[in-house]
């Protein structure tokens, strides 16, 4: 089967320091992948190599069989990566509803221009939108919190809802960068499940996490990531017994 | 049996029926325009010349500053050109009617495309530096258009531009009380426009600009693209205010939009804070309108831009709207608690 992400011999410098070396790693359509390792392995910085936030050294990136790696972020993002950030990507100032609106902007449908005049289409499409929003809040379990401001969640919940409004778009492919950070057991086990639905539903994943023991319940293929180079790719079975896994990284996060 | 062409208009008719149901305005929309407009009309007949001429001046204040306050309070920008926005197509205007005999009522839209063009040069300057260097950048563009244009006299003339009496379509607008109702109705269309627009993906996207621009891109919005859509706004409806200053004053000279006006629309979109557009009328209105209304007190009016901005930034830093949202979300809780049905503590939570 084809790769739905390609990442070819990727390297990212910054200054004297050398993020990613050489990285390649395939996501297959559909795969839940996981991609762990100690802090400062770069696995931020592929997220942001891929979603193109931070410019290649050398190296090549493809996505759906288009080559992406000199498209400005905004274009890959309407190309279906959605992608999700440490510190949450959402407006700490507005309410939930208007953060989940804001990030419809692609599924929108409509000129700018057309809430002047309002024709059918607008309605139609801000109706949908409010519906696509309703929906990813009730999946997660908060159908209550429309006119919640964010700055008044807890961090656990802002991170759901962050979640639901990235499956509300219904991206291609979905980075999530530490998704479980400031949830408890419970919360972690409702995001597991949300998650396996995005992927029931088309949606593919790749998920940057702490937390091994979901990584390694969630992923079937997991990549790691020491130093900016890729240590291992393949199974959580096998990672969990690879001596250069266990010495880098795994022996360490057990402790 | 009907035959064809009775089945086209019949299916023609009904689609303009669906069409025209579409349209319907709302009771909100109808309030939202009816009601400030029929305010504002009814002033006209029970106040003087003098005093509708200022508030006419105020209206199209407000409409710049509305411009503004997206540019600041939306996209996180900053401008210190808007008096050369407003400025140079009031100009522009008003030579071309003085020199080729036009109505400055036909001419006056010509205003909107010149401050968009000059929106689209101060944008295409300002992407490519942030932070302080903004806002030099578009103090030096204000610094520029004041210097160059307004010194022109083949833009300025002497000093005393003739401008020709305002007609449309054949109609005089002969007296201040013809020419009001124009006004009112550049005001509230560009204040309805604006939030329109504001309340759909470009305000929002505006907002996820202003927050973050990382995150912006990452949700798909082309953060430039956006970014210079704010400044090309703000200048078009500050070339609207300014296109219809030459209609409404009779007489504009570069004397009128002098570089400190550009710290005044500042001061009153600070004042306004983020959010609503109520909080930029409101802003206007305290600011602009004690420097129109209470001119003999000159030392009033001149500090009072600058006292209201010093105690907003310090004091209040959400500004007028913030101030509105804390007195709403106070209202509601009083309602909350008077609702059948719900235990006093449920306001609180």
């Amino acid at each position: 089967m084809n790769a739905l992400l390609q990442v070819d011999n990727v390297s990212v410098r910054f200054g004297g320091l050398q993020a990613l070396d050489d990285v390649s790693l395939d996501i297959a359509p559909g795969e839940i992948a996981g991609l762990i390792g100690p802090n400062g392995a770069g696995k931020t910085t592929l997220f942001n190599a891929i979603g193109g936030l931070v410019p290649l050294r050398s190296g090549g990136i493809t996505f759906d069989g288009v080559d992406i790696h000199r498209l400005p972020a905004h274009r890959r993002a309407g190309l279906g990566i959605g992608r999700s950030f440490q510190n949450l990507g959402l407006m700490q100032e507005q309410t939930v509803e208007t953060n989940l609106l804001a990030g419809l902007h692609l599924n929108a449908g409509y000129g700018v221009l057309s809430p002047l005049a309002q024709p059918a289409r607008f309605v139609a499409a801000e109706g949908a939108s409010r519906e696509s929003v309703t929906a990813a809040l009730d999946a997660v379990g908060l159908g209550d919190h429309h006119q919640r401001v964010v700055a008044d969640l807890s961090f656990g919940v802002a991170r759901l809802v962050e979640v639901a409004g990235l499956l509300s778009r219904h991206p291609q492919l979905l980075l999530l960068d530490e998704p479980t950070t400031g949830l408890d057991a419970v919360e972690s086990e409702q995001l597991k499940a949300v998650l396996r639905d995005a992927v029931a539903s088309g949606t593919t994943l790749l998920v940057v996490a702490h937390d091994v023991g979901f990584i390694m319940d969630l992923c079937r293929v997991v990549h790691v990531l020491a130093e900016g180079r890729v240590l291992y790719s393949g199974s959580p079975t096998g990672a969990q017994n690879d001596h250069r896994v266990i010495e880098s990284y795994l022996g360490s996060a057990r402790r | 049996m009907p035959n064809s062409t009775d089945t086209r208009s019949a299916s023609f008719a009904s689609r303009l029926r669906e069409k025209l149901r579409s349209h319907r305005p709302t009771t909100k929309t109808t309030l939202q325009i009816g009601l400030p407009t029929v305010l504002l009309l009814l002033i006209a007949p029970i106040t003087s010349d003098v005093t509708l001429f200022k508030i006419g001046l105020l209206l199209l204040f407000a409409v710049a500053a509305v411009g503004l306050h997206v540019l600041v309070n939306w996209a996180g920008e900053l401008s210190l050109a808007h008096a050369g926005m407003v400025g140079l197509p009031a100009l522009v205007v008003a030579k071309l009617s003085s020199d080729h005999n036009l109505s400055p009522l036909e001419l006056a839209p010509i205003g909107i495309l010149i401050g968009f063009a000059l929106g689209a040069v101060v944008a295409a300057t300002a992407r490519r530096v942030s932070g302080l260097y903004v806002t030099i950048v578009t103090l030096a563009a204000g610094l520029a258009i004041d210097r160059f244009f307004f010194t022109k006299p083949w833009l300025v003339g002497t000093g005393n531009l003739k401008l020709t009496a305002p007609r449309l379509a054949g109609l005089e607008f002969g007296s201040i009380q013809a020419i009001y109702p124009i006004i009112v109705v550049v005001f509230i269309g560009s204040v309805f426009a604006t939030r329109r627009l504001l309340d759909s993906k470009l305000g929002r996207a505006l907002l996820t600009v202003r927050s973050d621009p990382t995150i912006a891109q990452a949700q798909g919005i082309n953060v430039p693209a956006y970014r210079a859509a704010a400044y090309m706004f703000a200048g078009a409806l500050a070339g609207l205010a300014g296109g219809f200053m030459p209609l409404w004053a009779q007489r504009v000279t570069p004397d009128s939009f002098p570089l400190e006006l550009s710290f005044t629309y500042l001061a009153v979109v600070v004042v306004a804070g983020r959010g609503s557009i109520n909080g930029v009328l409101g802003a206007a209105l305290l600011i602009e309108g004690f420097r129109q209304f209470l001119s003999g007190t000159s030392f009033i009016a001149a500090y009072l831009g600058p006292v209201a901005l010093i105690v907003t930034l310090t004091r209040f830093p959400g500004g007028l709207n913030q101030f509105g949202r804390m007195i709403g979300g106070q209202l509601a809780g009083v309602v909350g608690r008077f609702r059948p049905g719900r235990s006093p503590g449920d306001a609180e939570g």
